[in-house]
């Protein structure tokens, strides 16, 4: 079967490329095992419109354990799902997906033109691991950590991202360095940033003499680090029992945190009892930023005063695991057998692909992907009326074995996510869709560009680049930078669309008619439509007689897809009384389509 | 003005679907629970002497001793020029020179009080009404954003502004909010205001080059928008906003409102914060549905040579720019006509709330000739909408330290809350009101009675109105 779908792939690449007429572009249903050739374009067309009634449901190939779960289970449950996406709908989704960049009108034509039947999976090789994956992913770990000024060393760290994603580090080696890290700079040492940009400023003032751990509030530091990385490495709520006992607050929210208390808080804390923060100063001023992490604290102080929270009763203060009340081997350092433990954990596993099947489908087996209710997760054994909590819990395990089972390798996670037929399904639902499918992944869900993949889209599209310092780098994409640093439009314009000013929590990318002003009136766009300084409107002029082709271009280079014979009538209308001028308002309402702002 | 009932604040599961897109609640698929609603009567009658709303925030906090709640201490400059002001206070004269004029208008909080020292808590406790819970934040919104929802009802078939705009909220450390679990129509519209004297404010030919491409971006989208139809719904409302957006920059009052005179530019200190607070004015008197305006003005975080006249960046310069700025903009609205009522002014039916997030630690400076942050009693100026010009209310001790008087019916220091309280009265919005079953299972109130420090009133300011 697998072959036989492969074979057909090829056909229909094929087709697109030899039938002049009909567009790349054109969104047809074509069943997969109904040759296209024969159809004439007109019942081609006739498909688009949705059929009332009875769904339609293309059979796909199973590409590895994924679609198994997830097709079965639609089978079972009668729910029909969309066909697979067509070469050059996952061409562009592939690249924003794994590099946060869109493909160049080069790269569209080349993917088109290739017969190859693994072509789709030779491309994910090729991104996976390309410095533009390791730029968009880094950026990710650096809005996820909350690395900005705060974390002196956040240059490093990023540059200490980039690489361990390029060489695919083992996740599992990569978190024990994030959370076990010490040492005399955080400005030399990678790892420890994650570490001191969580610290809790304590007593403003003078320092009397050397090293004052009295700047940082210790104890508030440990809890905070505590619940960061309950999220980030266990997909862990542990907010709510970092002030009182989960009794009386949790029945409705969380069954497993219901049971847990302040004090197994206090316990999992302890283990970063031993850690001080201790901000590095010279002459009398501590240097901002500037961290010394060391573990010669006498341990987690139960009674010490927060600022952050409601008072500390007191309470054993002996390191023990919260999964597992596992308790830390009392000649080994504290903070490194938190590392083993919590990465030996399957719930390490869990959540790492939870969050990366969230942001490569659109959202988690467990949503959000960073609030597992650990007591309802095994549909065999579940609190009374609860419901499971994952949607495909045993798909959720069988991934999280594979990643464990690959080196925790994050290449592989991708990989395997990115070849499956469930990845790879088309954005556009044949028939009626009824919102009780979503949950079964029943198509791909389009998604908003982020605001920096936007920026670097219309930067890749228009050619028109821009320079924004980094420190002492100067980078031509948003999403290369380590900190965001934007001013004025460019600063109006990313945070309309959402970019994390890594402070409190990420604000959830969401429409706002502020968006489509700042598209139709900020200088990141207005200031790159126009067909000067070597913009690639301007080359296009200059190369091409023939607006047909300037047309072509434009399409090709903005949306991944050529012009519907309507599409090119509007354009070339646009173009025919005043081509620079006409072009310049095509490239702008390209960038203002839908099609360009969303990934399907 | 008649309080809208809960109901109408609700998103419907269509308008959920439409705007939640995969925000949070749309990405809580097929299990979006229905919002539940606590029917209980409201305690008090909101007043309802408010249509607008200025929400001023000094971002970073100014030095309360040397300001609202003055108190000679150990560096006070000898520039200051200390008076007493026809309305019976002491402020240094060479700093607030046109804030001292317009003080008949103004009522003075001397006494309140935060649960925050560190900034971005704190700004976070200003701009949501509650203090930060990491475990919830994310679908907790902004006072501003609740207001709109509630506005919503009232709006006009002709209103294109948006209900809730801020200008440099992004500037300040916790950013805008979001929405929280309100449909992202209710977000803010926050603006830099020099970029958006440039950009808002087309000339003919910039109208006339929108519409040439609008022209071509709709008959591209008509071509479009059936084979779109199959992508889902969330696709769709881009395109609605879009639409939105182009009535807005589109109808004529919108672009009037970001044209200022050099003579009002000039009046309002040629600052940030002095355009911000003309556009405010002018944004109100188009009436273009705008309700809620919160204006940031940050960099108030003078740890270090606060009044070092060598240094940029000191108390000074800020006051500079705060006291024209502030002042034009009460003087303005005390003489701009109402567009809704006749015979009343804009400050009659606007409330302006002026405060820092916390204060400045009092007596002398610290090491740095600067003030830390201190959050046991500070702050906070009323306006308009009824409150009683002059009015001064609560005592601190002679260092300006403690509250020794809250002079509040409440026995107690007012906090945040109660500022949100006020705001909500005033505009005829029910504080009291729940929102049940967020994706989280909790509850939402407006204002709650449990804050972080165990029960709290939740009851307005009402000795404002004196």
């Amino acid at each position: 079967m697998r072959k036989a779908t492969l074979l057909l792939l090829g056909i229909a690449g094929c087709f697109v490329l030899v039938a002049q007429d009909v567009p790349i572009g054109s969104d047809v249903h074509a069943p997969l095992f109904q040759a296209p050739k024969s159809e004439s374009i007109a019942s081609q067309t006739a498909r688009l419109v949705p059929q009332a009634g009875a769904a339609p449901s293309a059979e796909v190939a199973h590409k590895n354990f994924i679609d198994d779960f997830v097709f079965a289970k639609m089978a079972t449950n009668g729910v029909p799902h969309a066909g697979l996406a067509y070469d050059r709908e996952f061409l562009r989704r592939i690249y924003l997906d794994l590099t946060g960049r869109i493909p160049s009108s080069e790269q569209v034509r080349e993917f088109i033109a290739n017969d190859a039947a693994d072509k789709r999976s030779k491309l994910i090789d090729q991104l996976i691991g390309s410095p533009e994956f390791a730029d968009k992913w880094s950026y990710f770990f650096m809005d996820t950590l909350r690395i900005n000024g705060k974390s002196g060393g956040y240059q490093l760290f990023h540059y200490m991202l980039k690489q361990s994603l390029a060489a695919d580090r083992p996740y599992d080696d990569l978190a024990r360095a994030m959370m076990s890290a010490s040492g005399k700079s955080n400005l030399v040492v990678a790892a420890v940033n994650p570490i001191t940009r969580e610290h809790v400023e304590g007593m403003a003032g003078q320092v009397d003499h050397g090293d004052d751990l009295r700047k940082v509030q210790q104890s508030d530091t440990h809890d905070e680090l505590t619940v960061q990385f309950g999220k980030v490495f266990l997909g862990m709520n542990l907010s709510c029992i970092s002030c009182h006992d989960g009794a009386n607050h949790l029945e409705k929210v969380n069954v497993y945190l219901t049971g847990k208390k302040r004090t197994d808080f206090f316990q999992q804390a302890a283990f970063m009892g031993n850690t001080r923060y201790i901000p590095h100063v010279e002459r009398t001023e501590a240097i901002m930023a500037h961290f010394v992490v060391d573990d010669l604290a006498p341990g987690y102080d139960t009674k010490a005063e927060t600022m952050l929270r409601m008072g500390r009763l007191g309470g054993p203060n002996e390191p023990k695991f919260i999964l597992t009340d596992e308790i830390a081997a009392t000649d080994a350092d504290p903070r490194d057998e938190l590392a083993r433990m919590m990465t030996a954990d399957l719930q390490f596993s869990r959540a790492t692909v939870n969050m990366f099947w969230a942001k490569l489908m659109g959202f988690g087996f467990v949503e959000p992907y960073d609030e597992f209710d650990l007591a309802r997760q095994d549909p065999n054994n579940l609190p009374e009326g609860w419901d499971v909590q994952p949607s495909h819990p045993e798909l959720l395990n069988e991934l999280a074995k594979h990643f464990r089972e690959s080196n925790y390798s994050l290449h592989e996670l991708f990989r395997v996510i990115c070849n499956s037929s469930a990845y790879q399904l088309s954005a556009s639902f044949p028939g009626e869709w009824n919102d009780t499918y979503t949950k079964y992944y029943a198509r791909k869900f389009a998604r908003m560009l982020t605001a920096e993949e936007l920026h670097d889209a219309i930067v890749t599209a228009t050619g028109a680049s821009d320079e924004l310092r980094d420190g002492s780098r100067t980078v031509a994409m948003a999403m290369q930078v380590s900190v965001p640093q934007n001013k004025g439009d460019m600063k109006s314009f990313m945070q309309a669309f959402g970019q994390n000013n890594r402070g409190t929590v990420a604000r959830p990318p969401s429409p706002s008619p502020l968006q489509p002003i700042m598209m139709m009136r900020s200088s990141v766009v207005n200031d790159r439509v126009a067909a000067e300084n070597d913009s690639r409107l301007e080359k296009l002029l200059k190369k091409h007689a023939s607006n047909a082709a300037v047309v072509e271009d434009l399409f090709l280079s903005s949306i991944a897809r050529l012009p519907t014979p309507a599409e090119k009538d509007v354009a070339l209308t646009a173009m025919a009384q005043d081509r620079q001028k006409g072009g310049e308002n095509l490239q702008w309402a390209l960038l203002n389509l839908s099609e360009f702002l969303y990934n399907f | 003005m008649k309080p809208i009932t809960v109901g109408q604040l609700l998103p419907s599961r269509r308008e959920l679907l439409k705007y939640g897109g995969m925000g949070l609640l749309g990405a809580s698929v097929g299990a979006v629970a229905p919002l539940r609603l606590r029917a209980t009567p409201p305690t008090d009658t909101p007043r309802g002497t408010a249509l607008n709303v200025i929400f001023f925030e000094i971002s970073g906090a100014i030095s309360h001793v040397d300001s609202f709640d003055f108190k000679e201490n150990a560096a006070t400059q000898a520039d200051f020029d200390v008076r007493k002001t026809p309305t019976g206070i002491y402020l240094p004269h060479a700093l607030f020179p046109r804030i001292e004029k317009v003080l008949d208008r103004v009522a003075i909080v001397r006494t309140l009080q935060s649960h925050e020292e560190v900034h971005l808590r704190g700004e976070y406790y200003v701009q949501a009404g509650r203090q930060l819970n990491i475990a919830f934040a994310r679908e907790i919104p902004s006072v501003g954003s609740v207001v709109a929802a509630e506005l919503e009802s009232q709006r006009k078939d002709s209103d294109t502004f948006p209900t809730y705009v801020s200008f440099n909220l992004e500037a300040n450390q916790t950013g805008a909010l979001s929405t929280g679990f309100l449909p992202p129509k209710h977000s803010v519209f926050d603006l830099n205001p020099e970029a958006a004297l440039e950009g808002m404010a087309l000339d003919q030919h910039a109208t006339e080059l929108l519409e040439e491409r609008w022209r071509l971006l709709s008959q591209l989208r008509d071509s479009q928008r059936e084979r779109l139809q199959s992508y889902g719904r969330e696709v769709g409302a881009f395109e609605d906003f879009s639409e939105t957006g182009k009535n807005l920059l589109t109808d004529e009052r919108w672009p009037s409102a970001f044209k200022l005179t050099a003579e009002d530019k000039e009046r309002y200190g040629n600052s940030k914060v002095g355009v911000s607070c003309a556009l405010t004015r002018n944004l109100l008197a188009q009436n273009g549905g705008t309700r809620y305006v919160h204006v940031c003005h940050f960099g108030w975080d003078h740890h270090k040579e606060i009044w070092d006249k060598s240094k940029d960046d000191n108390h000074y310069k800020l006051i500079a720019d705060f006291d024209p700025a502030l002042a034009s903009l009460i003087e303005d609205l005390s003489t701009t006509p109402s567009p809704e009522t006749p015979g009343k002014t804009l400050l009659d039916e606007t409330l302006v709330v002026m405060m820092s997030e916390f204060g400045r630690t009092p007596g002398p400076l610290n090491h740095m000739a600067g003030r830390d942050h201190h959050n046991h009693t500070f702050p906070a100026l009323f306006a308009g909408a009824g409150i009683k010009g002059g009015l001064v209310m609560g005592e601190t001790d002679a260092e300006g330290r403690f509250c020794k008087d809250p002079g509040w019916a409440v026995k107690d220091q007012p906090r945040i809350e109660n500022v949100v309280s006020t705001i909500y009265s005033a505009l005829g919005i029910d504080a009291s009101k729940s929102v049940r079953n967020l994706p989280s299972g909790r509850t939402y109130t407006y204002v709650d009675p449990l804050g972080a420090n165990g029960y709290i009133s939740t009851n307005e300011i009402a000795e404002l109105y004196g």
